[in-house]
């Protein structure tokens, strides 16, 4: 083969979305402002942090956005959804499960990617169906919703004593019946933008101080949400999630931030 | 020579049918003319799965503490429900409603009290097995824990093997699962005096029984619209059935404030739907065996089949104080089907007749549903 055509097969292939990729991994962590937030026993404590994130995107300076394509990692990663579980069961964590993670592998295309998106939540096409015969993390009970909807996109809590704030997100107000869903008036899948993230080194910090700033975790009830119709805390919710009240993304979801990471 | 050989042909077919012949099959004892329930086809009954999902239905060991079992709150001789207004999980959690009659489960066209989501049983195990508001068998997150009950008891070991034996692997949570859905599903009845009477054994209602049914089947007391049907509930469907019957009623239970509410978080079909007219929505339960399920409603608040009847006579109920006050007969979402009506007492007494002629003794004791470990001849 000429040397000369080389170039034009990289283009080629290039073209084609087969541009060199490079193993990547997201890491997340868990957050109360600037500190680590951990499952505990004394002051502000976590209770419990799981969720779901598909459509993961890397974006250029340009803004130009790649897919970051997931791995298959047995029981946290299939079909392009990746489940993350910043709890690890202890103390505050009553009902969560010693085991963590908290990355999301796939890989990108090779570039200078400065931003960082991907949409918190199962995708419809997986959230409507049988979850009898689910695969890889949709198989974890926990975050099964055997009887609003599909799954739970997001369960988190925070915890002060025996007062303390949760949220079960997920979508509600469907039809069909589950395992069959014809659709959810309410999709409630939040979106989320991080223009200044750098893979390498940065960090995506789960801010439950900003998801549950609302929740009074001194008057000695607990704030809950899990999307009935009349869950006045529910309404409260919306705003760090970036979501109207119709359940659509409105605005990027606020509690995840950049941390700077050190590496 | 030729007789020999043709001996040995009528030998070997005779072992290939014994052979291939499905010893496991499992077949209904129905009435003439009652079609069979409609069962999954990824999950057909067989022998095995009832036998293996009837070890697993009073097994407290599919609970958190070890000590609830899926029969802690549905007792055969209740008619597989508890006794209790309101149920109470592994934990002491007490759950918003009432635990449901499991009889003849497998017509009912969608499960649980509220939820028009749910039409599979073996979907619908998941909730008090795994479901969290509220705790019900607490299992959530514990999966692994039921597989490795379903691998290493030796009784569970063989019989996940019978009864999944196409399978590499028996010992799965859907496996459970299915099994656990083909016990309930073989929990059919249909031999109540009333069926006896409807089969030309006119001696099997007594007088007052048969005036009580006229009076259930009339225009005047409209019972029927909702619990009407072979399994006297309209959200009921079998193996035949061509068009799907799926309905939910406000009773006029409540009327909070005067605005058609219900107490908060349970709320009916609304919870889910978010419409304000699924307000205070249920799905009406079947009445076979009604006499021996008190106590009444989603949440075991009318004590008795007397209280009943007089809500129904007064077309919804009067709470005078407190915070649930409201007067349910003008509930806004209220079905029109509850309008009310005037009973002597001579027709209250013949009505609760009929009703305790939905009585079918037999599924009550029937062994095959009862505790398979329970010493044999214990009650």
């Amino acid at each position: 083969m000429p040397a000369s055509r080389i170039p034009l097969i990289f283009l080629l292939l290039s073209l084609l979305g087969c541009a060199p990729a490079e193993d990547v991994e997201i890491r997340f962590d868990a957050v109360l402002g600037e500190r680590p937030l951990r499952c505990g026993d004394g002051g502000t404590v976590l209770s419990d942090l799981r969720f779901f994130v598909h459509d993961l995107e890397v974006v250029d300076a340009d803004g130009r956005a790649a897919p970051v394509r997931p791995g298959c990692l047995p029981g946290w990663e299939d079909r392009g959804v990746a489940l993350v579980d910043l709890e690890d069961g202890t103390a505050s964590c009553l009902n969560g499960t010693a085991d963590t993670r908290a990355t999301v592998q796939g890989s990108v295309p090779r570039g200078d990617w400065r931003g960082l998106r991907f949409v918190l939540g199962v995708p419809a096409g997986l959230n409507h169906g049988d979850p009898l015969t689910a695969e890889g993390p949709l198989t974890r009970t926990a975050m099964h919703w055997h009887w609003r909807s599909g799954y739970k996109f997001l369960r988190a809590g925070l915890a002060r004593g025996p007062d303390g704030a949760w949220l079960h997100l997920g979508s509600a107000r469907c039809s069909g019946v589950i395992g069959r869903l014809e659709g959810c008036a309410a999709g409630n899948r939040a979106r989320v933008v991080l223009d200044d993230f750098r893979l390498a080194s940065d960090v995506v910090g789960v801010d439950a101080g900003r998801l549950f700033a609302a929740a009074d975790l001194d008057d000695g009830v607990v704030d809950s949400c899990q999307m009935g119709p009349d869950e006045g805390f529910c309404a409260l919710l919306l705003e760090p999630l970036g979501l109207g009240t119709d359940g659509d993304s409105v605005a990027p979801a606020g509690l995840f931030v950049t941390t700077r990471g050190s590496r | 020579m030729k007789l020999a050989g043709s001996v040995v042909l009528v030998l070997a077919a005779a072992l290939a049918a014994w052979w291939l012949w499905p010893r496991d099959a499992w077949h209904w004892t129905l009435p003439a003319g009652q079609p069979p329930p409609a069962v999954p086809a990824d999950n057909p009954m067989s022998r095995a799965k009832v036998a293996v999902g009837r070890r697993l239905f009073y097994d407290r060991r599919l609970s958190v503490t070890g000590e609830l079992a899926c029969a802690g709150c549905h007792r055969q001789e209740l008619a597989f429900t508890d006794g209790l207004a309101l149920a109470v999980g592994a934990t002491g959690e007490r759950h918003p409603r009432s635990s449901m009659s499991l009889v003849n489960v497998a017509y009912a066209s969608r499960l649980n009290w509220a939820n028009h989501l749910l039409d599979r049983l073996e979907i619908q195990a998941l909730t008090p097995l795994f479901g969290e508001e509220p705790v019900e068998m607490g299992m959530a997150g514990r999966e692994a824990e039921v597989v490795a009950l379903l691998r290493e008891d030796p009784v569970y070991a063989r019989a996940m093997a019978d009864a999944f034996p196409g399978d590499d692997d028996p010992y799965t949570l859907l496996n459970a699962l299915r099994a656990l859905a083909s016990f309930l599903r073989s929990i059919v009845s249909f031999d109540s005096p009333y069926d006896r009477f409807l089969r030309g054994d006119t001696a099997a209602l007594a007088p007052a029984a048969q005036r009580g049914m006229e009076l259930f089947f009339s225009e005047r007391l409209e019972c029927f619209h909702c619990h009407g049907g072979f399994n006297f509930s309209d959200s009921s469907t079998h193996a035949s059935a061509v068009v799907e019957s799926v309905g939910y009623h406000n009773n006029g239970l409540y009327n909070i404030g005067g605005s058609g509410g219900y107490p908060p978080g349970n709320t009916g079909l609304y919870d889910l739907t978010g419409q304000r007219r699924d307000m205070g929505r249920f799905r009406a339960p079947s009445l076979r065996n009604v006499a021996v399920t008190a106590p009444y409603m989603h949440d075991g608040s009318l004590a008795t089949l007397a209280e009943v009847v007089a809500h129904y006579a007064r077309g919804g109920r009067l709470i005078e104080t407190g915070p649930h006050a409201g007067d349910g007969r003008h509930n806004p979402y209220r079905s029109p089907f509850v309008q009310g009506f005037e009973l002597d007492g001579q027709e209250t007494a013949d009505l609760l007749a009929f009703l305790a002629a939905l009585t079918d003794r037999s599924v009550l004791e029937d062994p095959r549903f009862s505790d398979p470990s329970a010493p044999a001849g214990a009650p």
